[in-house]
Order: structure tokens, then C-alpha cells, then sequence
């Protein structure tokens, strides 16, 4: 192979030299390297001499060097279209040289794309978990769910409604407590759980059942009731969602998800609360479907009009027509579309024997005042 | 480029500032809160970016002021004008105890890469950018992070570090071994890497760290006898006040167990 006369400017080192080099314009050919220099001399080196290796903060300059007066100079070339050409026209007796310099620079490309992958596996690993936590989430606790033995349930409800009961204004011993008290019983006799009921002065249109039987309702929902009827309707979907474990569920998803973010991430303080707050306990659409169904046949079984629980969603639909739907609805889905639901199943039920509940439900609201 | 032609005064021994001279037009560069005074006739305007002329549009302008966030400095520059008729004088102090070096970069070969926050101030037109790090290993380990600064220019800067400033010219192929975080600057010429100290014993009781930072020649390294870590993790330690002993960071046992344990029984000797 002819390996023509290439042109290497670059910045020569040495002793009695700039201590940062100076700029020369050396050539290379298949013989030796000639370094001019700037005082009119020259430098020269046979190419067996010279020693390859590549240089430089950040190693993309290629440097010659090689022993002259017992010391040792250097060429040092920057510029990546030179240390091309030289790639691709190699004198002869550096090739081996050259080749073995671009075989480092190869390797530490290697080397810097193992180490980045490490890096963003490392990174991306956890968050990859974590998405996969929150898709899986639902299943996930409902599972778990399954295993939680009955007094540990209650053990938990217990322990949340203490907990929450300091941030409510419970209203005790009034012709309210006592509605829903004798409302409750009548919606599930015979259950597993021991309902607790209670009333918090609240004007919200609101109600949320805890994990074991303590079950919360909004002076706010009492007074927007217009019949003892129309509340039994939200009590029994409420009811529902500790039968079914809805609250249990949703309650061990935000736990869990709140901790793995924690460990992915860190701790996010304000938030976090905000997240683990009861009212704020987030239940899926299809909970909210299966509480209704479930809802409706307990109503059935106690002989309780269902159309109250059809009349208070229109109340709540018609309250808020289009607009952001009241606060215990938020995650619910929509309400005309429920309302819908509902009014086909309670048209397709058979006929059964209703009971008027016996409740004065004048002196109820007037119990809790406006 | 023209670049501004400064004379400059340095005063003070460890704790210093620099005093440079403008002529009537002439402007400096200067890191944000940087300015200690300045005679009447001096105009101070505070630039988006770097203030180097290169950058003229809004882009350009963004992404240097981006590139300047990165290494730890102000969106802003501050270039201060000599609007009057005579010479005027404006000095930078430097934000702690330390050395204050004029570099000339043209001297230096046109560009020099420091570490981050050490630049204190430079003639106008002087670029200042960033270099990131390649070597994954350095960028850990190397004491100096993965983004480095960048100068670039053919005018005069002074940077800042802590303790005594040392330069050295390195001969092709010299090596020198340095504490990871003493550098305060190099030429591009030279290589920057690390080196394991080697060893279980001196990896961990040696005091060292676990790494060395390798700088090959040829070309010219500053390093600095003091990082600014070493001596606020020296002023925690000996502060009751606010807690405890605590121990340099890249020493495995020293930042542990020792430092609790065994670092009040038999005293650092860092």
C-alpha cells in the first residue's frame, strides 16, 4: 500500500517547549514523523520509534510520542478528521499501532455503553416495578385482601376510625343516630361484621365506610335525604363496601403503593398524608357497581323501597347538573349512568313485599339541625 | 474575537481579591455575587447565558445559560462596563478561604477545563461552557463529578480554589497521582482517570479513599492543597452544636463505622 505524505497539525510537547504546547504543522509519511518547529528547526522521528495511545481530557486526541536528547516528546493531534485520514491511510509500520489505538477507543465505547446500560437499568428498574405495581395494584390487594383474617379487619377499623375520629365532628345521641342505627340493623341482620354507625357534622353530601363496620355519614346526606328511604339506599351501598372488603382493599392499595414510592422515590411527606386520608380512600369503578348491585338486593331483602336509592342519585344528578359531581360520587362513575343502571335492574326484579321503615324523618332532621 | 486587554492586582494571602483595571469600553465577566466594589463610571448588566459575543441569538443564549446551571452557576452573568473616559477599577473577591489565579488562556492553549464553581471572574468574551466527563468511571469516582467548566477564549480568567494553589507542568507521559478532589484544572492535553489504590488494607484504612485520580502528561494541572469539602467537613466536625463527628466522604470506613466507633478513640489524623 502507498502511503502518501498526510499532514498532522497538532500541538508538540517537550522539554524547553510550552508547558501547554505548541501549535506545529507536522507531516507524516511512510518513513518518519516531521515536526517543524517554530524557530526554524526541525524535529524528527523514524515511525518505529513512535508510541501511539490516546490522549486528552477525554481521550479522542491521539498522541506520538517518542525519545529525542534523552527526553521525551509528543505530538498531540485533535483534530477527529485527521486521526481519520490517518485510520484509513496508515503508513505501513504504524498500522499495527493505529489499529491497536482504535481497538482501545472501540473498547471503551463498549465499555461506556455497558456502563450507561447498567446505570439506566438501575434507575429504570425500580420505576418499572413500580408501574407494574400500579397497574397490578387492584388485583394485587384484592388478593391479599382474601387473606386478612376478620379480627385483624376490625382490628384496623378500629384503629383507623380512632385515629380519624379526632378530625370529625361526631354528633352522638340524637333522633339521627338512632334512624340509622335502626336503618343499619335492618339492612344487615345477620352479618359478619358489627356495624358501627356514626354521624359527623359535616355539610358535604357524604358517607364512607371504614374497614370493619364503622360507617361515617354526613349530617349533609341526612338532610339532603327526603325520606328514610332515600338514605337506607346510600347506607346499603355503603354497607356493601365493607361486605365486599371494598374498603379493606382499596385501603391496603394506597398502604402499598404509598410505601413503594416511598422506597423508589423517597418520602414525599404532605402528599403522602394527603393520599392516606379515609375520605380520600379511592374505589374503582367496578366497585362502585358491584356496591350498587349488591346494594339494591340487600335493599330488596330488608323490603325497603329501592326507588329511594334512585330517587337521592337523581337529587344528587339534578343538584349538580354537569358540574363536578359531590364529593362522594367524585370516583364514582357517573351518576346519570348509575342512575340508569339501577332503574333497569329495579324494573327487572321481581315484586317483593316492602316495610316502610318507621322513622319520623322531620324529628330525624330536625335532630341535626340545619 | 478581540478580547479586553485587563491589568488586574491581586491582593490579600488567603483569603483574596482581584482587582482588575478597565479601560474606557472595556468589560469583565463576573460570576454572580462575585463583586466586591466598583468606581463610579462602571456599568453593571446582568446578561442571560455566559455574555461571550459568540452567542447572539435567543437559543444560543438558552443554552448557554443551561449549560450554566448545569455546573452549579447562575442563569445570569454579570458583565461590568467601563462607561467613563479614564481607567476604572472593579474588584472580585473570592467566596472563600483560598488561592485566586490569573490564567491567560492563550497560554494554556485556548481552553482550560476547571472544576465547577471555580471560575471568580474573566475579560469579556471569555466563553464559559461545560465539559462533560466520558469515562463513566472517572465521572463517579474522579473526585470532580461528570461536568466539569469549560473556558474558552484568548483573554484573561482567574479562577479560585482552596488552600494553596499548586500548578504543574506535566512532561509527556509523566504521571501524577492525585487525591480525588484536590484538581481545580487541567489542560485538554491531559488525561484524567482513576486508579484503585489498590489493596483492602489501604482501600480502607489508608485514609485515601478508594481511587487516586490518574493526570498524564503532557500539559498543565492545578490542584488545590484544600477543597472547600474537607475543610467544612472539618469546621461539622469540630462544631458541637451542630452535631456530631462525621468523616470525609469516598473513605469506605471512615464514613462509617470508624468515624463513630473508632474515629473518637483514636483520631483522625486527615
Amino acid at each position: 500500500m502507498s502511503s502518501p505524505t498526510l499532514a498532522l497539525p497538532g500541538r508538540l510537547f517537550g522539554p524547553a517547549l510550552a508547558p501547554a504546547g505548541t501549535v506545529v504543522s507536522a507531516t507524516i509519511d511512510a518513513l518518519q514523523l516531521v515536526v517543524p518547529l517554530p524557530d526554524g528547526g526541525q524535529l524528527s522521528s523514524p515511525l518505529s520509534r513512535l508510541v501511539l495511545r490516546n490522549a486528552g481530557f477525554d481521550g479522542a486526541q491521539l498522541e506520538m510520542s517518542w525519545p529525542q536528547n534523552v527526553a521525551r516528546y509528543a505530538l498531540l493531534v485533535d483534530d477527529a478528521g485527521v486521526i481519520e485520514r490517518l485510520r484509513q491511510q496508515p503508513p505501513a509500520a504504524l498500522q499495527p499501532a493505529i489499529t491497536a489505538v482504535f481497538a482501545q477507543r472501540r473498547k471503551a465505547r463498549v465499555r461506556r455503553g455497558l456502563g450507561l446500560s447498567a446505570i439506566a437499568i438501575w434507575i429504570g428498574l425500580p420505576l418499572f416495578a413500580l408501574l407494574l405495581l400500579f397497574l397490578t395494584a387492584r388485583p394485587l390487594a384484592g388478593w391479599l385482601a382474601g387473606f386478612v383474617p376478620l379480627a385483624q379487619e376490625q382490628q384496623l377499623g378500629e384503629w383507623v376510625f380512632k385515629s380519624q375520629a379526632a378530625q370529625l365532628d361526631l354528633i352522638e345521641n340524637t333522633a339521627a343516630n338512632a334512624a340509622i342505627q335502626q336503618i343499619g340493623a335492618r339492612l344487615a341482620p345477620g352479618s359478619r361484621y358489627t356495624y358501627h354507625w356514626h354521624v359527623a357534622r359535616q355539610p358535604e353530601l357524604n358517607a364512607f365506610a371504614i374497614p370493619g363496620g364503622h360507617i361515617v355519614v354526613y349530617s349533609g346526606l341526612i338532610q339532603a335525604a327526603a325520606d328514610a328511604d332515600e338514605l337506607a339506599g346510600v347506607l346499603a351501598h355503603e354497607i356493601e363496601h365493607v361486605e365486599l372488603r371494598h374498603s379493606l382493599k382499596a385501603m391496603m392499595r394506597q398502604a402499598g403503593l404509598r410505601l413503594a414510592i416511598g422506597i423508589v422515590v423517597g418520602d414525599f411527606g404532605v402528599a403522602g398524608e394527603a393520599a392516606g386520608r379515609l375520605s380520600g380512600l379511592q374505589f374503582s369503578c367496578d366497585s362502585e357497581r358491584e356496591a350498587d348491585v349488591q346494594g339494591l338486593a340487600r335493599l330488596d331483602r330488608a323490603g325497603i323501597d329501592p326507588r329511594g336509592m334512585l330517587s337521592l342519585f337523581a337529587k344528587l344528578d339534578a343538584q349538580a347538573p354537569g358540574t363536578a359531581p359531590p364529593a362522594w360520587l367524585a370516583s364514582h362513575p357517573t351518576t346519570p349512568e348509575r342512575i340508569a343502571e339501577l332503574r333497569k335492574l329495579i324494573d327487572r326484579r321481581s315484586a317483593t313485599q316492602l316495610q316502610a321503615l318507621d322513622i319520623d324523618w322531620g324529628a330525624v332532621r330536625a335532630s341535626i339541625g340545619r | 474575537m478581540a478580547m479586553d486587554i485587563i491589568d488586574y492586582k491581586i491582593y490579600g494571602t488567603e483569603t483574596q481579591f482581584v482587582e482588575v483595571e478597565l479601560d474606557p469600553g472595556e468589560a469583565a465577566v463576573g460570576e454572580a455575587g462575585a463583586m466586591m466594589f466598583m468606581e463610579d463610571g462602571i456599568v453593571m448588566d446582568t446578561v442571560f447565558g455566559d455574555g461571550s459575543a459568540q452567542q447572539k441569538n435567543f437559543w444560543g443564549k438558552l443554552v448557554g445559560a443551561g449549560k450554566r446551571l448545569v455546573t452549579g452557576e447562575s442563569l445570569f452573568t454579570t458583565v461590568f462596563t467601563n462607561n467613563g473616559s479614564g481607567k476604572r477599577k472593579l474588584a472580585f473577591a473570592a467566596p472563600y478561604p483560598g488561592t485566586l489565579i490569573p490564567i491567560h488562556l492563550p497560554d494554556v492553549g485556548g481552553t482550560l477545563i476547571c472544576q465547577k464553581d471555580s471560575f471568580l471572574c474573566a475579560a469579556k468574551g471569555v466563553a464559559l461552557g461545560i465539559e462533560f466527563q466520558r469515562k463513566l468511571g472517572v465521572g463517579l469516582f474522579g473526585g470532580e463529578g461528570f461536568v466539569m467548566q469549560r473556558l474558552d477564549g484568548d483573554g484573561l480568567a482567574f479562577i479560585h480554589a482552596g488552600g494553596t494553589l499548586y500548578v504543574r507542568d506535566l512532561a509527556p507521559g509523566e504521571v501524577l497521582r492525585v487525591d480525588t478532589g484536590c484538581i481545580v484544572a487541567l489542560t485538554r492535553s491531559v488525561s484524567y482517570d482513576i486508579q484503585y489504590v489498590g489493596g483492602l488494607k489501604s482501600a480502607l484504612f489508608s485514609g485515601e479513599g478508594l481511587f487516586f485520580a490518574v493526570l498524564q502528561g503532557p500539559g498543565k494541572v492545578w490542584l488545590q492543597s484544600l477543597p472547600l469539602s474537607r475543610m467544612a467537613n472539618r469546621i461539622v466536625m469540630a462544631a458541637p452544636a451542630i452535631g456530631g463527628r462525621s468523616s470525609e466522604t469516598g473513605s469506605l470506613l471512615g464514613a462509617g463505622a470508624a468515624g463513630g466507633l473508632l474515629g473518637g478513640l483514636l483520631g483522625d489524623d486527615e
